[in-house]
């Protein structure tokens, strides 16, 4: 709500009763009481706000980050401007029809909204009673992994909750994600307080949760302080590399990856692969700690090592014009799947014996920028972390991502193939929009006889109603710009192109020639 | 949001406003009068039910409007007619709209309105047509003050908790918020801002409200029947005023009792004004003229047919002997004009009580009769002339009402002091607890000692604030706390439950840091907060 109808409802009311009880009273004391009593009971309301003005203007002056000094005037919830409107109007009923039950509620109602916001005011009306506070936001486990449960923990010590007000915190972790939002007694006030709420599912990345906005309210509803924005956090959601069946493909029909060779060049080496001993084997090869273990004679076999190590570097394509722009889930998804099936081609290409390096752009602040990692079989925490800081970015082309020379390039991209530079070995992987389930705002159609949201809940307000509806129609708009923009069925038969999909709940890559 | 949850946080929200209507008519019923309850709440309690339901299943408010106007269209003209109807309907229709604003997100004003005018009912009709409140007045408004108060806090805190769980865009589960250490004084410094809140809000509004008041006047037309109304028979006009404070529902003894300015002139055989006189077994229906003329605004003013059924006789029937209307009391109302008929007289008091009256004739309700013939006056009733002062006998219910005031008094105090009692009681509780603690009183195991001491460091650490949740483990409260030995007890308490083994000079000393963990936590806070401690209930 805007400042202007905050002030309107703070100065406009008691001036209506007024105006009422002197129509109605003119020639009676009633004049001379009722109404002073009203209009004194309002000074003192609008010196208590004046003074928390003055505070905030003084404030702004020296700090301009400060937050503006009108805010200081919006202070009336939507139940408060109704009940100032509405006390107003029942004075004037009474004043009209004469009956005592009108004129006791709007008295009651006006004097309950007076005192309410002076109270407000003179204890909760600045950030005093965040000044002292210590807060400590964190979002558990700090090292997720795609999909696990993500709980949000908030301690708070030194937090003054004067008493008749509640405290309210709100925030939202992750882009797209759960909003949190707790209420709290006046009875953790100046103590030790800990918040906590599930998260749900985590999202890949690394996520820096904005601060949460605190504010205190009274316990009537009806008045609410200044919002004090603070907590920050963050939380690294690690990708989880998908199965993928048919990678081997990806290196072309040589097979250069397929047979794998023992070493042969010393007996004792070998690490990985061990079994009994059977008569025959070199004695040499017993792994004397091991037989110990088992009490049985344990022989190490040569490890394996891939005939040829092609190198392979897998390039995650994450550029893609104005998707920072883009409000829809399905963007979002639509990088994780990427990221998800480029982790995944790298892992089993490294397990199939090639030297993987895994490309990506990461945005450190000052600009995106490629990283590469190398990818071992082993040794995947590397390229996770690449992976999880992966985002859309449209300031570094695909061109800058590709080597052209001595390396195999496989694109993981949700573009159709595209022609880059000097054309180098360039596999494609193309991830479709059917890869990832949608999850996109449904319209929601409210009933004509049943109000959409729980009666009493604000949510059922026409304007915020309006704007939830702008707000899907928006993100669906903005799903069909990026389902426009990442048409690929024009160059999807263009040999080298693979296709991911998803069969059985594992991804399945398919040439598209 | 499950519709278990949406259930249990509107369930105070709808006990509080029942609660109120209930007592409301309750108080109508008990104090004023039950001759006109039963429309009254079976208008108040219908509509409540059928606003409360629809709420309750989230209907949109024009289609609850539609509804109710189609009631009405069809209920009223195919319901009876009478005083007793219109006062169904003059309930049943804002019952309706307040029950479903009580729920509703920002008409909480508008819902505290109609329980309202049911209190006003009883409050105003011991005003007795002035803009003052008696005792009990005062405490019914207060009462009234403190349930609007409590009703609003109640909204806000079904308000609060809806959106922590209802948004369009997902909201996270929350789990409950928990306060690891509070500081001891607050329910006190909670306590005492709620009683100055409400005492604040209440003392404004009963020094403004009353004076906005409007007393208005009746001008009633009585048979000419003086021995049935048991009043002196004598000529002039046939009218008598009568005031009262103004409120939307045409009920209660506030319209016609207390210091009135009765201006009667029983001009007995004056015909062409008597109305309508119907007697109907116990009770009269008197077709009245009501002389709206607000205090303050003389002149021009409408006159509003109105019903007022039965009183007058009831009055002159059980009148007692002996009491006399006041003289020189006219409504109590000091800047209202004169009443226009007791200028025009001296006014006298009525020497001699009159005696009882016989029963009118019972006439059926669908026949006009006109009046008989004035019968001639009591012997022992002197002839008044003019208009004058009457006596007021007490109201019949009223007397009633004393002796129900002094019983809801008696029953009020008894529960005040019984909380006081109890409140007196509790530091005796927990001494009596605490020395079980250090030294039961009877013989218990060696596992039950250790969980005693440990209880006596908890009661001990939440006298300075300290809270243990639910699902805290010893070890881990004892990490929290920095007292020394609170992490002794931990461990021992630990070995104690999960069966590892005591040592011998484990029990005492557990007792021993249960003892110095209680001692040292309580000097953690001032003196009056560790008085304050000795009345708190539950102890941990």
């Amino acid at each position: 709500m805007s400042p202007r109808s905050d002030a309107i409802s703070l100065f406009v009311p008691p001036f209506v009763a007024t105006a009422f009880i002197i129509a109605a009273y003119n020639h009676d004391r009633v004049f001379a009481t009722v109404a002073p009593a009203l209009l004194a009971l309002w000074l003192v309301m609008m010196t208590a706000l004046t003074v928390r003005w003055i505070q905030a203007l003084v404030a702004a002056r020296r700090l301009p980050q400060h937050a503006s000094s009108w805010s200081r005037l919006q202070v009336l919830t939507g139940a408060g401007r109704t009940m100032m409107w509405a006390g107003a109007g029942a004075i004037g009923v009474a004043a009209v029809s004469g009956w005592a039950s009108a004129s006791v509620l709007g008295v009651l109602g006006l004097a309950s909204v007076s005192i309410a916001v002076t109270w407000t005011a003179i204890v909760a009306g600045s950030e005093r009673p965040f000044r002292d506070a210590v807060i400590e936001r964190s979002l558990l486990p700090e090292q997720a992994v795609e999909g696990d449960a993500l709980r949000e923990v908030v301690r708070v010590r030194g937090l003054k909750i004067p008493a008749g007000t509640r405290l309210f915190v709100t925030g939202r972790a992750v882009r797209h994600g759960t909003t949190s939002r707790y209420a709290v007694g006046a009875e953790a006030s100046g103590g030790q307080l800990e918040l906590e709420s599930d998260l749900g599912p985590a999202r890949r990345g690394d996520h820096r949760a904005p601060p949460l906005a605190w504010w205190l309210g009274d316990v009537f509803g009806l008045v609410r302080g200044p919002i004090v924005f603070c907590g920050e956090a963050s939380v690294c959601v690690r990708p989880k590399p998908c199965e993928i069946d048919g990678v081997k493909e990806l290196l072309g029909r040589g097979g250069d990856a397929e047979l794998a060779r023992p070493t042969q060049h010393m007996p004792t080496e070998g690490t990985f692969r061990i079994r009994e001993y059977a008569p025959g084997d070199d004695t040499r090869r017993i792994h004397w700690v091991r037989s110990l273990q088992a009490n049985q004679l344990i022989v190490r076999l040569p490890d394996e090592i891939p005939p040829a190590e092609p190198r392979v570097r897998v390039v995650l394509d994450d550029h893609l014009w104005g998707a920072e722009m883009l409000s829809c889930h399905g963007v979002d998804q639509l990088l994780d799947s990427l990221v998800r099936v480029w982790l995944g081609v790298g892992k089993q290409l490294a397990e199939a014996g090639s030297r993987v390096t895994m490309v990506a752009t990461i945005d450190e602040g000052n600009g995106p920028h490629v990283v590469e990692r190398p990818l071992a079989a082993r040794a995947l925490r590397d390229a996770i972390q690449l992976g999880a800081r992966a985002s859309w970015q449209s300031a570094m082309p695909l061109a800058a991502k590709l080597k052209t020379r001595g390396v195999r390039n496989v694109v993981v991209s949700c573009h159709a193939p595209q022609r880059v530079g000097e054309q180098p070995d360039v596999t494609w992987i193309v991830v479709p929009e059917w890869c990832w389930p949608v999850e996109e705002p449904a319209w929601s159609v409210a009933s004509a006889l049943a109000l959409p949201y729980p009666i009493g809940s604000g949510e059922n307000r026409f304007g915020r109603r309006r704007a939830d509806q702008l707000r899907v129609a928006t993100m669906r708009r903005d799903r069909q710009l990026l389902t426009e923009s990442i048409s690929m069925f024009a160059g999807l038969r263009t040999p080298g192109v693979f296709v991911a999909r998803r069969v059985h709940g594992r991804i399945a890559l398919e040439a598209a020639s | 949001m499950s519709p278990r949850d949406r259930d249990r946080l509107a369930a105070p929200v709808v006990a509080l406003y029942w609660a109120l209507l209930a007592a409301g008519l309750v108080l109508y019923g008990v104090v004023v009068s039950t001759d006109q309850i039963i429309p009254l709440a079976l208008g108040s309690l219908l509509g409540s039910a059928l606003g409360t339901s629809v709420a309750l299943r989230d209907v949109r408010a024009w289609f609850v409007l539609v509804v109710l106007l189609t009631v009405a269209y069809v209920g009223v003209p195919l319901g009876p007619e009478g005083a007793s109807a219109d006062h169904f309907w003059m309930a049943f229709v804002p019952a309706v709209l307040c029950s479903y604003a009580s729920l509703a997100e920002r008409w909480s004003l508008a819902a505290l309105w109609f329980p309202t005018v049911v209190w006003m009912l009883t409050i105003l009709d011991r005003t007795r047509g002035a803009r003052t409140l008696d005792t009990f007045g005062v405490l019914l408004f207060a009462l009234l003050a403190i349930a609007g108060l409590v009703f609003l806090r109640a909204r806000e805190t079904r308000r609060a908790g809806i959106w922590k769980r209802v948004a369009p865009t997902p909201i996270a589960e929350p789990r409950a918020a928990r306060v690891e250490r509070e500081k001891p004084m607050r329910p006190l410094v909670r306590t005492a801002w709620s009683i100055a809140m409400t005492a604040a809000v209440f003392g404004f509004a009963a020094f403004v409200a009353p004076r906005m008041w409007r007393v208005e006047k009746t001008q009633h037309h009585v048979p000419h029947d003086g021995v049935a109304l048991g009043i002196p028979c004598c000529p002039g006009d046939d009218t008598y005023e009568r005031s009262r404070v103004r409120e939307y529902l045409d009920l209660g003894r506030g319209h016609d009792s207390g210091v009135d300015t009765w201006n009667e002139c029983m001009a007995c055989p004056s015909v062409a004004s008597v109305a309508q006189f119907v007697y109907e077994g116990s009770s009269y229906a008197v077709h009245a003229s009501y002389d709206s003329d607000p205090v303050g605004v003389s002149g021009d003013v409408p006159v509003v047919s109105s019903h007022w059924d039965g009183q007058p006789t009831t009055f002159a029937e059980i009148a007692p002997p002996g009491e006399h209307y006041p003289v020189e009391q006219d409504n109590a109302i000091h800047d209202a004009p004169a009443p226009r008929y007791a200028s025009q007289v001296t006014p006298r008091p009525v020497p001699a009580p009159i005696a009882p009256a016989q029963p009118p004739s019972p006439v059926p309700p669908s026949s006009m009769h006109p009046p008989a013939p004035p019968a001639p006056p009591a012997p022992h009733a002197p002839a008044m002339v003019g208009a004058h002062t009457a006596a007021m006998p007490s109201h019949p219910a009223g007397d009633d009402s004393i002796g129900w005031l002094r019983w809801l008094v008696l029953v009020t105090g008894g529960a005040l002091a019984g909380q006081l009692l109890l409140l007196a009681l509790r530091p005796i509780r927990r001494a009596v607890t605490l020395r079980h603690f250090r030294r039961p009183y009877w013989d218990e195991t060696v596992d039950q000692r250790v969980s005693n001491s440990w209880q006596l460091a908890l009661v001990g650490l939440r006298d300075a604030g300290w809270r243990a949740g639910e699902a805290e483990q010893p070890q881990e409260l004892a990490r929290r706390v920095d007292l020394p030995e609170l992490e002794r007890c931990a461990t021992i308490l630990e070995r104690a439950r999960y069966g590892v083994g005591l040592a011998d000079d484990d029990l005492d000393g557990m007792r021993d840091a249960a003892d110095a963990v209680y001692r040292d936590a309580r000097r953690q806070v001032g003196p009056l907060a560790r008085v304050l401690s000795w009345l708190r209930w539950p102890l941990v």
